[in-house]
């Protein structure tokens, strides 16, 4: 049966594993290159069942769970492996990149806020009607977006933005200590009558970690790697 | 300052507060999520962000690879996938290198 990974910890850690994952499985650990990883076995459901939401929601609550206690670096969902051999030798492979990773961010978490335009609808009339229009929205959205940065002030670690036509993506990063004053202070914001703002988190750091798996997984794309085939029967 | 309008508050069995209406305009949603408002919030971190440990794996069980088995699962992680096609096409093989 195939092992479902959660994520990757400093193996010096103190934490409390919780005991049940996805499916309601037990979690286990394993220790590699000064690296701890949690693991459940994953029993592949029948095709067109209905259970991503299930699924999706358990495997998070694992995360949040660990998140509370200490610094991880998720895997992404779902990330599954033939055997624990597989997760050791890439935790082999990365443990350098992943122990300064996690010394790095080991006290810090990801709030977000995703900004967007209340009513995107395009306007009657011309073309440059609409690119006004479109010109507005963004500027409407930077100033949103700076003017959190302003609001929070030493409060942020690091920021990130990601901004499309109707929408901004800030990602900030805040010491888990100051989560929840960071939170009320957020509360305080007056965001413009034309936009609404979603405040999330904390999330594990992911937005300010370079993480080099992606980047060998985008290269791999790029290159049209062959895939791996792993068989069960 | 602007004063909260209205405040929603929903807890989970260690009286969390998970989500807060905290004005018109603005929801802060914090904390373990398990209500339809935050699901999408999870499926996008989940899906989305995180360890990828290999380009694409297809598992083979009992004869039958895991990504079709699997297919509602990993919808958005092919999704993700396209994306990065999109930046990163794959070489054609009508490519025809100039002299």
């Amino acid at each position: 049966m195939p092992l479902l990974a959660y994520c990757i910890a400093e193996a010096a850690s103190t934490v409390e594993v919780p005991p049940r994952g996805v499916q309601d499985a037990p979690l286990r650990t394993l220790l590699e290159g000064g690296l701890i990883s949690f693991l459940s076995q994953y029993d592949v459901p029948p095709k067109g069942s209905n259970h991503v939401r299930e699924s999706a929601l358990a495997f998070n609550r694992v995360l949040q769970d660990l998140l509370r206690q200490i610094a991880i670096v998720p895997f992404r969902f779902p990330t599954l492996v033939a055997d624990e051999s597989e997760i050791r030798s890439f935790l082999q492979q990365h443990a350098t990149e992943y122990q300064d990773v996690l010394v790095r961010l080991h006290d810090v978490v990801q709030l977000e806020i995703n900004l967007v335009v209340k009513d995107p609808s395009q306007p009657q009339g011309s073309g440059k009607q609409y690119l006004l229009a479109r010109q507005t929205w963004q500027q409407n959205l930077t100033d949103a977006a700076e003017q959190v940065r302003e609001h929070l002030g030493e409060r942020i670690r690091d920021w990130r933005r990601h901004q499309s036509s109707t929408r901004t993506r800030c990602y900030l990063l805040v010491s888990r200590h100051y989560v929840e004053s960071t939170l009320e202070r957020l509360e305080e914001l007056n965001i413009p009558a034309e936009l609404r703002a979603r405040v999330t988190g904390p999330w594990p750091p992911t937005e300010f970690i370079a993480l080099p798996a992606d980047d060998h997984d985008k290269r791999l794309h790029s290159l049209g790697a062959p895939v791996t085939r792993k068989s069960y029967d | 300052m602007q004063r909260a309008l209205a405040a929603i508050f929903i807890c989970d069995a260690g009286q969390r507060i998970i989500m807060a209406e905290v004005a018109e305009n603005l929801v802060i949603a914090t904390g373990e999520a398990n209500d339809d408002l935050t699901l999408l919030d999870v499926l996008d971190h989940v899906l989305n962000k995180g360890v990828v440990i290999r380009g694409k794996l297809i598992i083979s069980l009992a004869g039958v690879d895991l990504v079709y088995v699997g297919l509602d699962v990993l919808l958005t992680s092919v999704e993700t996938a396209m994306q990065h096609f999109q930046l990163n096409p794959l070489p054609s093989s009508k490519t025809v290198k100039r002299k």
